[in-house]
């Protein structure tokens, strides 16, 4: 086989790869994700492959004893492995001294207060841009506060893109907290869409005058604020300084896990965050994969969009990638890759587990209750079931359309829904236009909506005639909230996936005297914080039972006091309910918590079981074995070396 | 492997023949190495009348592949035995557009004959790429080769120049 030349480009961001032409070579080069030739016009005859070290060790694999390195690339490659190796280490670390940090010296009370492992992250995250994914209530906020000021940031400013119920009562919260003894105070802006224009007005005032005033300032919005780009400090053009450092709360919920590395074929979101100028990234979420591997690249990409340039080539490299004759789809991680696939994700990456790093707390108990429907609410359900599966069957829905269905089945297992409220949403086939697409500028009317631009629906509402109920006041009156006998202090939190189940359960208990709140997505931010601090205090008159849709409920709100949790009703992402669910288990208290997850029998709700089943495996599989197989390794490693 | 010669190759898929009539070729044709990435391979459909592919002694034989002429419009226009029906079936291997650009670029660059063009830098950038590809294997051998390595570093700053924006 002929040689080939490796060497890092000009510019320092890609690898050039010269050979003779030779079938074979060009075979083994085309073998590399990104690999592009580059015509002699353009400065070939030539090869570029991305420059990142798994590529870097693919293109060794592939083409290996053929290959002669360039000076730069080899040293490159040279400080690209020292520092992985250094960030590898790093990540093992599970505890760190406060007075091994710099954190100790700016804020010596935050750097006291963390947990070791809390250090160990600040350590970690202080060197460079990661994703912070640990579990839930482990307080990944006063992480990042901590690692900014560890990576020598805290002059800012500080953009923070977090969920409108998170602004105030998380990140205000946390950040004046701990930096109000300092001689700068940090300054905290909140801005959403929520608020009045002159309000948002007066918010970029007082931003700007910091910045003149170079007062160390964290602004802190929606992630509408981001996607909408209108503020010219999201303009790199604009804002030439940049953000000192970047941070996406809860960034599942966002469109980042859907980015692509190229404009306009993602989100719009994952578009404009890649805009932002920002010197150090950090993402944070409790559930980064939802059970599908590819999740995580959207992550890596916002993280170092360099680095991370495309995401089919990423899923090239670790992940099973189908053609099913329509199109490709992405699946798990590629067999016997696991262990690899982790070491690569380590540099950026930050993972524990609640049981790794407080084995006092009692982890949370899973209990299934499988609930027999009424008669009335089980004949409505066959009814349904049977129009589901015609309407799948007639007109052939796809992926959506079918889960639309089924989700629409979830309410009557929850329920007997003893009528239909009507709603109307824009027509999909004209757009809300009323005419015939595709008749050119003829007058017909659409013929999906007959021509009025709009589409009745109807959306079922419960009635509290639910097999249900009767076992979930059987389990609150376990677990001591029984309105026979209301003593004592024991409180509750209960979830479902609709609105519609959380208004009549929240009826249903004030109806049978548990006083009981509610938080959907129209609950306002003050009204949250209320409960939130009322179900917290405790005391007379202070309600026992919050019941919350299952999204709203799961960011953004610690309701600790709460020993048992109810699921009505499943979301199809085990990590929704883990979410919730970690409102009651968290650091902050230690105690046993028990989750009842609450199913009808026969129902779809059993299939989605099945499916989530798998899907959290996937979870643990990926994340949790591999990173614990990992640290093992790297510690053993260490102790040959320290001996 | 080296860039195999440009040279029609053949391979019969499957033979069809009705007696005294006609006789049908299913035929995979391309040029060079087929495992070659750079190289297309297409399949063809051929239909031969039986009278035109039998010789003076009554011996019925195959079309001469030899007449066939990738290059032309017309392919088979200097056959004596032309076939009534010639059509393409179907693209068996796609050739990789990176291959195909590369394989030509490195011939007009490495064969001495081949036009480049007669400015200065297309006849510097072709003596210079030349060098650049002996230097990689003298390095391959010896890696602290100073002489290769100037020649390397050559090369890579004509083109950096060449392309500085």
């Amino acid at each position: 086989m002929n040689k080939a030349f490796a060497e890092l480009n000009p510019s320092g961001d890609k690898i050039e790869v010269y050979f003779r032409y030779d079938p074979d070579l060009v075979a083994c080069i085309k073998e590399v994700p990104g690999a592009r030739f580059v015509n002699a016009s353009s400065g070939g005859p030539m090869w570029t492959v991305p420059l990142n070290l798994d590529i870097a060790r693919r293109l060794n694999s592939e083409l290996g004893p053929s290959l002669v390195l360039g000076k730069a690339l080899r040293q490159w490659g040279k400080e690209a492995r020292k520092r992985e190796a250094n960030l590898h280490a790093l990540a093992s670390i599970d505890s760190v001294e406060p007075k091994d940090l710099k954190l100790h010296v700016k804020i010596p009370e935050l750097a006291e207060w963390m947990r070791g492992y809390q250090r160990a992250d600040v350590k970690f995250m202080g060197t460079t841009s990661c994703l912070n994914c640990n579990e839930q209530g482990l307080g990944k906020t006063a992480e990042i506060i901590g690692a900014i000021f560890e990576a020598d940031l805290e002059q800012g400013p500080h953009l923070v893109v977090a969920p409108k119920t998170s602004l105030e009562t998380v990140w205000r919260y946390e950040i004046e907290r701990w930096t109000e003894k300092l001689e700068k105070p940090h300054e905290v802006i909140t801005y959403s869409g929520e608020m009045s224009k002159t309000a948002r007005e007066n918010a970029i005032e007082e931003f700007w005058a910091c910045i003149d005033d170079d007062w160390p300032v964290w602004f802190v919005c929606t992630p509408q604020t981001v996607r909408d780009g209108k503020e010219p400090f999201m303009d790199p053009k604009e804002f030439p300084d940049g953000w000192a450092s970047f941070t996406i709360d809860e960034y599942h919920k966002t469109g980042l896990p859907n980015a692509s590395g190229k404009k306009g074929t993602g989100t719009k979101f994952a578009d404009a965050v890649r805009e932002v100028p920002a010197r150090r990234r950090y993402g944070i979420t409790g559930t980064p994969m939802g059970g599908k591997p590819i999740k995580l690249w959207g992550g890596l990409h916002f993280l170092y969009p360099e680095q991370f340039t495309s995401k089919w080539q990423w899923a090239k490299t670790w992940l099973i990638v189908n053609n099913n004759g329509y199109g490709s789809t992405i699946e798990g991680i590629q067999y016997g890759r696991e262990d690899e696939f982790y070491k690569a994700l380590a540099p950026y990456l930050v993972r524990r587990l609640k049981s790794e790093v407080l084995p006092q707390l009692p982890p949370k108990q899973y209990v299934d209750v499988l609930c027999e429907m009424t008669p009335k609410q089980k004949k409505q359900y066959d009814t349904f079931a049977a129009r589901a599966e015609a309407e799948i069957e007639d007109k052939q829905l796809n992926a959506i359309g079918i889960l639309a269905e089924y989700t629409r089945l979830k309410v009557f297992a929850d329920a007997y829904c003893d009528h239909m409220q009507e709603y109307q949403v824009k027509c999909e086939l004209c757009d809300g236009s009323g005419k015939q697409p595709g008749m050119g500028d003829t007058e017909f009317d659409c013929a999906f909506c007959t021509g009025t631009g709009k589409i009745t629906k109807y959306k079922p509402i419960p009635s509290n005639e639910s097999g249900k109920l009767p076992y979930l006041m059987e389990r609150l009156a376990e677990a001591g909230i029984d309105p026979d006998d209301m003593v004592g202090d024991a409180c509750a939190i209960v979830a479902s996936q609709f609105k519609e189940v959380v208004n009549m359960v929240h009826a249903y208990l004030n109806h049978k005297g548990i006083p009981t709140e509610k938080i959907t997505g129209d609950t306002t931010g003050e009204e949250r914080a209320r409960i939130q601090r009322v179900f917290q205090a405790g005391g007379e008159g202070a309600p026992r039972v919050v019941v919350m849709t299952t999204t709203a409920g799961g960011v953004a709100i610690t309701l600790d006091r709460a020993d048992t949790v109810h699921i009505l009703d499943e979301t199809w992402v085990p990590d929704d309910q883990e979410q919730f669910a970690d409102r009651a288990h968290r650091a902050s208290r230690m105690h046993q918590v028990t989750v009842y997850t609450y199913r009808s029998a026969g129902t779809v709700e059993q299939y989605i079981q099945d499916v989530n089943v798998d899907k959290a495996a996937i979870n643990r599989q990926i994340l949790d074995l591999r990173r614990q197989g990992f640290r093992a390794d790297m510690q053993k490693e260490a102790a040959g070396v320290g001996g | 492997m080296s860039v195999a010669e440009s040279k029609t190759q053949f391979e019969i898929i499957d033979t069809n023949i009705v007696p005294d009539l006609y006789v049908t070729f299913i035929i995979d044709i391309w040029e060079g190495d087929r495992n070659d990435p750079a190289t297309e391979v297409i399949r063809y459909i051929g239909v031969w009348r039986a009278e035109d592919l039998v010789n003076g002694d009554g011996e019925a034989h195959d079309p001469d592949w030899s007449e066939y002429d990738i290059a032309r419009y017309s392919r088979w226009h200097r056959a004596k035995a032309k076939p009534i029906c010639w059509e393409q079936l179907e693209t068996v291997k796609e050739a990789d557009s990176g291959a195909v650009m590369m394989r030509r670029e490195y011939e007009s660059l490495t064969d001495p004959e081949a036009y480049v063009g007669y400015s200065h830098n297309s006849l510097k950038h072709k003596e210079l790429y030349v060098k650049f590809l002996d230097a990689i294997d003298v390095l391959a051998e010896d890696p602290d080769n100073e002489r290769a390595w100037e020649d390397v570093n050559a090369f890579r700053q004509f083109q950096a120049l060449k392309h500085e924006k």
